[in-house]
């Protein structure tokens, strides 16, 4: 050992505090999943609700569980990506792989359902009329801060695909919630408003979110 | 060799409650084999120290994410793997965009505050280093301090600043160039 590592070794030796050792998994994610419900909860409860009849949840359900299971998904695997523990890399890269899979399907669902020319229509009206978009980018940024205080006080393991990961889970999670009280369903309004949102979200924090993650 | 896992496991339960023996015993027992691991990841033999100062930092700042009921070695090497990364990175991007030798630049820098001692006067020099230092970015400014004035190692500033003992070198690689850029302007 060299005398600049056996120093430093007594140095942090010195320094030592006690700390509060982590808790299990599942006691971690459960705050997390409980206050985004929460805040889903009572965003959906302050709006209205979309006109609930079975027709209409048929045409939703399907993206409803998607964005739901890729919630689920980005979360779980953003919070092994931050526990340091060499079992969990593979599980977690896993179940990042499978929520941006979730996320590409309801998209190409939309994308399948409708036409360029509709598409290029929408795009105009969102122009004017940016209600979802707005609010889905907005509502995932407040979603997105305590996530990231809580991966901070993890340990995040490739920063990278950590800051993909939480803003994967915070759009995805005001997408579902938006979801809920927009009366529209057609498939190029959801997919320009409501699931294009979510990649844009992620695009845009790249340059930042994993300098900030970084330790 | 092997590895006395459930005896690590003990320590790093102790030392999450601040038994600062138990704590140095297990940091002195980990780094050879931190060292092995970073050697064979690392291509570059010059940085490996660094890694395993850098590594240890890492397993000192992170010690409250160790959950006791879980392996100590898969906790520890996640970190580990984490840094040599971080390392490989570093290099890369310092290869892209200069090359860093901290030594020669140090040696650099006092023989321009040598040569600029053949012309001036020792007050000058003082008044000169004072004011080069002034317009130094404040970080930059109190890292040259602590490694200069003070006196202590990069693995103590690092600690002492929350950055990485590669990060202290390079700001304190790039703080002498700018101080030997203002002390040369001096010196014509």
């Amino acid at each position: 050992m060299t005398k600049k590592t056996a120093d430093m070794i007594d140095l942090l030796a010195g320094d030592l505090t006690p700390v509060q050792p982590r808790m299990a998994l599942w006691k971690t994610f459960l705050p997390i999943f409980a206050f985004m419900l929460f805040m889903m909860a009572g965003w959906v409860l302050l709006e209205n609700l979309r006109p609930w009849t079975a027709t209409t949840m048929d045409e939703i359900q399907f993206y409803l569980i998607l964005l739901l299971a890729t919630v689920g998904l980005a979360g779980v695997g953003t919070v092994l990506l931050s526990t340091p523990d060499t079992r969990y890399m593979r599980p977690a890269f896993a179940l990042l792989a499978l929520a941006v899979l979730g996320w590409l399907a309801v998209s190409c669902e939309c994308l399948l359902n409708t036409t360029w020319g509709h598409l290029l229509e929408t795009a105009h009206h969102l122009v004017y009329d940016g209600s979802c978009w707005a609010t889905i980018m907005a509502a995932s940024a407040v979603l997105a801060v305590p996530l990231y205080l809580f991966l901070k006080r993890l340990a995040p393991l490739n920063p990278n695909m950590v800051a993909v990961g939480t803003i994967l889970t915070s759009t995805a999670a005001a997408s579902t919630g938006r979801l809920l009280i927009c009366p529209t369903s057609e498939p190029a309004h959801l997919l320009l408003a409501h699931f294009l949102p979510i990649l844009l979200m992620v695009i845009l924090s790249l340059p930042i979110l994993p300098r900030l993650l970084r330790w | 060799m092997q590895q006395n896992y459930a005896q690590w496991q003990q320590w790093m339960i102790a030392a999450q409650a601040g038994d600062a023996d138990a704590y140095r015993k297990l940091l002195k027992d980990i780094t050879p084999l931190l060292r092995n691991f970073i050697r064979k990841r690392l291509f570059d033999a010059e940085r490996v120290e660094d890694v395993v100062q850098e590594t240890l930092m890492g397993l000192h700042k992170m010690r409250h994410t160790y959950n006791p009921s879980q392996p100590f070695e898969t906790w520890m090497f996640a970190i580990t793997r984490y840094k040599v990364i971080d390392a490989i990175r570093q290099i890369k991007r310092q290869q892209a965009r200069e090359s860093y030798v901290a030594d020669d630049d140090e040696y650099s820098f006092y023989e321009t505050i040598a040569d600029t001692k053949t012309n001036i006067g020792t007050a000058d020099i003082r008044q000169d280093l004072i004011k080069a230092l002034t317009t130094l970015p404040k970080k930059q400014r109190t890292i040259v301090t602590m490694l200069k004035v003070e006196g202590l190692s990069a693995a103590e500033v690092a600690l002492k600043m929350d950055m990485s003992v590669s990060a202290v070198k390079v700001a304190a690689h790039r703080a002498y160039k700018k101080l030997r850029g203002e002390l040369e302007g001096h010196g014509e």
